[in-house]
């Protein structure tokens, strides 16, 4: 097999899968769980294929829309990580999924979905052009949205999933008018041909360009100001935020920001913005996640933090370091997600006040989420800490200690509200009342190989920067040995080791910060709580909106429109009633107006 | 001969015209109707005199009076009927035309 | 070749005829139910399914003849009726045949609302009649042949529109509306054409694609903005949308099918012929002034449909503010645009007889339109709630649906004719109609289930497949759910036909 028909074959498979599942439903509901994680084994059994090792093959493509568009595939390190990753941690969560879903309603809809986003994030990376990716940007988008509001009968649930899709649908137009502009100034959608052309656009275009990437990477991403959707979409089931809110979808956007690091490089200005949207991003998803206490918000605030760096460090031109940082946070915040799964499965609540105590029941459940939240915080030798380390060394490197300043105490903050979490569910005092259920076996085989992973992972920097490198990326020249030496002998080392001190000492206060912000209640206080008032401010804004309409409605197209119809018809209406006064029916009258018309008519004729 | 006859088809018109304006009878409105028919008979004869062509207007005069008095039949016919409806030869009675 | 072409345009009438006639002819007097009513029911089924039959032998007269492009003369009474057979014609063909298909499966088996008259042979033959005069429309290579049969279309739909009423108040002053409105937009067509043939001498498009260029800018351009209005109008641009709310809400559901699905369709097309036909720089003096009335139409419509409370008007409002999209797409004057504008000519009709067809069928069972009386729909008729969310997914634009390719294509030729300000605008009116379909989806679909009329919620799910809802219908509803995901994902079979449709029209991309 080829590694063109791999990739193919790699999203082929999970569409195929997508398609087939409704159709088996009508005749064999049962098998649809079975059947989607045969699908994802399929697939990622395929995924072996793209390792290393393959002959290429000849490129295969497909005339979409002829004489314009070609679309065909990609395949190098930077578009192999998401595919991967969606491959692999999809294929887990399928597993995961035949114990948490089971007994829900409408399974085949939510396989189908699955698979769909599977193939959408695999198309996604490996696409060749923008439009393609566009594309399967958007079907991740439209699973997204609809597995949100999959318990569609809960009005929050149907809620966040709308806004989840109009949020990132913000984004998605700036990507979209990003590609065209690109598209109409080179004729093609191709990756290598438009960045060959970019350097012939006049910099405000480019710049227009370079803003609405941004724009697209910041909606999928939940950057800094759309971030606002995510917490929302904890709605969903927390398989699908281990899948998509966590590993896969939300990377989208610093994959589109790597992808167009060449382009960004020849903006000024853009490189700034993106590391200043990041920095920021980091230290309020972390800030947010301190105050939280819903298990699965705690996480996707978190997630949105660790998302910040990656973007942080794209901005600083190291799409490697974002990327192996990337690589590890799927993996760690997926096995996060899917450990969070297990508990709200077995007590029912998301509320981290509610639980505690969680180790005796599950002691598989405690360590591994021990160890995902060890590598979050950045524990020496789990796969965070390199690649977090990385990411600081780069930002040290580039001399944006503005934006370090930000990511270090982003960094603090995070220890704290990784121990804080870890603490109150697992070994703090039982407050839930049921009995909790067991974590059946399908739902920690997943469990333990990510743990596994958290130690393992950061070894392939050595296969992946020489990949990089072989394909013709900007990468340094790591093995593991080398990471090792040189994280340890880094002045970053020293900064988040800092930072973890710090946010430790924090946690070892936390009775003493939750009775001075008991008592105390400062303002911004209440603000984190309502996530800084960002919502407030774009709910306010829809209000208007809506105000706005409502006026139209009501008194523009009601009144105006509507006035000039009725005054349109009122006038003829009036007129017929006057001319309808000329017709008296008397013989005389009508005769003086024939009189009358002569006198004109031979007035006229003999003037 | 210096006699010009324009002033006299006015008058007539004229009288037709004030005839048929201001009197409500029916039969007064046919002697109005009349009046004009005979001018304008007139009218075209002079025109003939004048051109010098008395052939073409007298026979075009001619048709004139044969079509005046189809007119005449038709008019009384439906004068008749009107007043065997309604008992009445006053035009106010006629208002079925009112809109 | 001429036989062919004669025989597609007098289908639809032979077909009115026949569906007229033939039920009057087999029932015998005494079944003919009370001369008060309308139109019997009882004739409705042969004559629905005779309707359907015909349509379809349409659509597949077309296809058969697809290759085969080219005009046709013929003298008939004197004057010479000339036809054209080309990819556009073959495409608008293709679109009002399989919509009146769609429309008429759909009509068979449901029922409307308590106070609308019964539906029967009357009506059906109506629906053909419409289809004959579209057909017409679409054939025509002639200026006064296509005023004529744009008249003959626009005649039967105002007796659909005006007597196949939900809604009895408001009969006469719907019909009416429907039909001043967009009579005055005929009526500057007919002004324009009559210009055209006072200078021309000739109303033959072939040979007047060599005059127009003569004349004068002067002369040319309120020349071509008389003519364009009459599609101006059938599209519903602000501010001539008026009729359009009105008609499509108070029109029974399959009526408004026909407008949706043929009616609007033949306004696309009419835009689509005729704004190459006339000079590109008579043309390209319009260009911005339709551009900021589609941008204007896109928010307005998006707006209004916002914050609409009655289903089927948001649907309306949705479709006015799609045709501001449609007109974008042309009024660049760009291959892009043009091409993005045809190919939402298939888009359009599939999008929006999907979502009506999905929302009338809950609105049939509910009983009520109100969307604040709905709720949790996905649950009693998960086929129809499936389609609705592809179709309002194809509505906004994301893939994988259909509705993704046009509003591509309408973009990119937006940024390509270099109105970046208009463009961007038209991308964030984008926003506007995702905010408008995703509340339509939720507050229809999702959300607890709301007890209506004599129904609980204590439901039991069905399976997809037993979805209680006419097969008939349910066919119809496939049909579209498989074209917009088929073309969604694989477009090239319509662009080429799009790409051949502009090389016809001397636009070869």
């Amino acid at each position: 097999m080829t590694a063109q028909l791999a990739g193919l074959l790699l999203f082929l498979i999970p569409f195929a899968g997508a398609l087939l599942i409704p159709l088996v439903n009508f005749f064999a509901p049962r098998a649809v769980p079975w059947l989607a994680v045969l699908f994802g084994l399929a697939s990622s059994v395929i995924a072996f294929f793209l390792l290393g090792g393959t002959p290429a093959g000849a490129p295969i493509t497909l005339d979409i829309l002829p004489g314009f568009f070609r679309s065909g595939l990609l395949l190098d390190p930077l578009s192999l990580v998401p595919a991967l990753i969606a491959t692999w941690i999809g294929f887990l969560v399928l597993i995961y999924s035949l114990g948490y879903m089971k007994g829900e309603e409408n399974l085949a809809r939510y396989y189908a979905l699955v698979l769909l986003f599977i193939g959408g994030m695999v198309g996604m990376a490996l696409a060749d052009n923008f439009l393609a990716l566009f594309f399967f940007w958007e079907v991740m988008g439209v699973c997204s949205y609809q597995l949100i509001a999959f318990f569609y009968k809960d009005p929050k649930a149907a809620a966040a999933g709308a806004k989840a899709f109009l949020t990132t649908k913000i984004g998605d137009i700036g990507l979209l008018a990003a590609i065209i502009i690109l598209a109409v100034n080179s004729g093609s959608f191709s990756f290598s041909v438009n960045f060959g052309a970019a350097a012939g656009l006049a910099l405000p275009v480019l710049g227009l360009a370079a803003f609405g990437f941004i724009l697209g990477a910041a909606g999928k991403s939940a950057q800094f100001p759309l971030h606002v959707w995510l917490p929302d979409a904890m709605e969903a089931p927390t398989t699908i935020s281990a899948l998509i809110h966590a590993a896969t979808m939300v990377n989208a956007g610093v994959y589109l920001l790597a992808r167009v690091s060449p382009l960004l490089a020849l903006v000024p200005w853009s490189l700034t913005l993106v590391q200043w949207i990041g920095a920021i991003t980091a230290l309020l998803g972390a800030l947010l996640a301190a105050f939280s206490n819903d298990l699965k918000r705690i996480l996707a605030y978190s997630t949105v933090s660790q998302l910040g760096y990656m973007v942080l460090a794209v901005g600083m031109g190291a799409a490697f370091a974002s990327q192996f940082h990337l690589f590890s946070h799927a993996i760690f915040k997926g096995l996060l997600f899917l450990c969070a799964g297990a508990v709200i499965h077995a007590i029912g609540t998301r509320d981290i006040r509610q639980m505690g105590g969680l180790y005796k029941h599950m002691p598989a459940v405690a360590i591994t989420f021990l160890i995902g939240a060890m590598a979050l915080l950045g524990l020496p030798f789990l796969n965070g800490f390199f690649s977090k380390d990385f990411i600081l060394e780069e930002i040290i490197l580039g001399g944006a200690w503005g934006p370090l300043a930000l990511a270090l105490i982003a960094g603090a903050l995070t220890a704290f509200y990784a121990l804080r979490t870890t603490f109150v569910v697992f070994w703090g005092k039982p407050n839930y009342q049921t009995h909790p259920h067991k974590t059946p076996a399908n739902m920690v085989v997943p469990l333990l190989a990510l743990a596994l992973a958290c130690f393992l992972s950061w070894l392939l920097v050595g296969p992946l920067s020489e990949a990089w490198i072989a394909s013709g990326l900007p990468a340094p020249a790591l093995s593991a040995l080398e990471l090792i030496r040189v994280t340890f002998s880094s002045l970053a080392f020293l900064f988040s080791l800092a930072a973890i001190v710090v946010g430790f000492f924090l946690f070892l206060q936390r009775a003493r910060l939750a009775r001075y912000f008991h008592e105390q209640e400062p303002g911004w206080i209440r603000a984190t709580s309502r996530g800084l008032g960002f919502d407030d401010l774009y709910t306010w804004l829809a209000d208007r909106i809506r105000d706005f309409g409502v006026w139209v409605r009501m008194f523009w197209e009601e009144r105006v429109m509507e006035g000039i119809n009725r005054f349109a018809a009122w006038g003829s209406l009036g007129l017929s009633r006057l001319s309808c006064r000329l017709q008296t029916g008397d013989v005389h009258w009508n005769l003086l107006y024939v009189t009358l018309t002569l006198i004109v008519v031979l007035g006229v004729a003999l003037w | 001969m210096n006699i010009n006859l324009l002033p006299f088809v006015f008058a007539l018109f004229g009288l037709g015209l004030f005839c048929l304006l201001t009197r409500r009878s029916l039969v007064k409105l046919l002697i109005g109707l009349e009046l004009l028919g005979k001018a304008t008979t007139l009218a075209i004869i002079w025109a003939g005199v004048v051109q010098k062509t008395p052939a073409t207007t007298q026979s075009i005069a001619l048709l004139v009076i044969s079509i005046e008095a189809v007119v005449v039949a038709v008019y009384l016919a439906l004068v008749y009927a009107f007043h065997r409806h309604n008992q009445s030869l006053d035009t106010d009675d006629m208002r079925r035309l009112k809109g | 070749m001429v036989s062919a072409l004669v025989i597609l345009q007098l289908l639809p009438l032979l077909g009115a005829l026949l569906v007229w006639l033939l039920p009057r002819i087999l029932a015998n007097s005494r079944q003919l139910d009370s001369p008060r009513q309308l139109d019997s029911p009882r004739q409705g089924v042969l004559a629905g399914w005779l309707t359907v039959l015909f349509a379809l032998a349409q659509f597949v007269l077309t296809l058969s003849l697809m290759p085969n492009w080219g005009v046709a003369q013929l003298p008939f009474l004197g004057v010479t009726l000339s036809f054209c057979f080309d990819p556009l014609a073959a495409t608008a063909l293709l679109v009002i045949s399989g919509a009146t298909v769609a429309a008429s499966l759909y009509a068979l088996r449901s029922k409307d609302a308590a106070g609308a008259p019964a539906r029967g042979s009357a009506f059906y033959a109506l629906i053909l009649l419409v289809l004959f005069g579209t057909s017409g429309v679409a054939l025509a290579r002639d200026l006064i042949q296509f005023y004529l049969f744009w008249e003959a279309m626009l005649i039967p739909a105002w007796f659909l529109v005006s007597l196949w009423n939900e809604d009895p108040a408001k009969v006469k002053a719907t019909g009416l509306k429907f039909f001043i409105i967009t009579h005055i937009g005929a009526v500057l067509m007919l002004a324009s054409i009559l210009w055209i043939f006072s200078l021309a001498k000739t109303t033959n498009m072939d040979l007047l694609i060599t005059f127009l260029p003569s004349l004068p800018l002067a002369t040319l351009v309120p020349m071509t903005m008389l003519f364009l209005m009459g599609f101006v109008v059938k599209l519903a641009i602000f501010p001539f949308h008026t009729w359009l709310p009105d008609a499509y809400t108070s029109a029974v559901m399959p009526v408004t099918l026909t407008l949706v699905g043929v009616l609007t369709n033949i306004g696309i097309y009419g835009f689509a012929r005729f704004l190459p036909f006339f000079p590109s720089n008579a043309a390209a003096a319009l260009s911005l002034p339709l551009l900021i009335a589609a941008v204007v139409t896109m928010f307005y419509g998006g707006i209004q449909a916002l914050v609409e409370k009655n289903v089927k008007r948001i649907v309306a409002y949705s479709s006015i503010s799609q045709m501001g999209y449609v007109l974008f797409g042309f009024a660049t004057l760009t291959t892009f645009g043009l091409s993005g504008s045809i190919l939402n000519l298939y888009n359009q009709a599939a999008t929006k007889l999907a979502l009506f067809m999905a929302l009338g069928m809950v609105a049939e069972a509910a009983g009520t339109w109100q969307i604040d009386q709905l709720g949790g729909w996905a649950k009693r008729l998960p086929l129809a709630a499936v389609v609705a969310v592809t179709a309002m997914l194809s509505l906004v634009g994301a893939p994988p649906t259909f509705g993704f390719w046009p509003e591509l294509l309408t973009f990119t030729g937006g940024f390509a004719s270099g109105q970046i300000l208009l463009s961007a605008l038209a991308l964030v009116a984008s926003v506007l109609s995702v905010a408008y379909a995703l509340r339509l989806i939720r507050f229809v679909f999702y959300d607890p289930l709301k007890p209506v009329g004599n129904m609980g919620t204590d439901f039991k799910s069905v399976p997809i497949f037993l979805a209680r809802t006419p097969w008939t219908g349910n066919l119809a509803l496939v049909a579209c759910f498989l074209i917009l995901l088929f073309f969604g994902v694989y477009p090239a079979p319509v662009y080429r036909l799009v790409q051949g449709a502009l090389a016809f029209l001397g636009l070869g991309g």
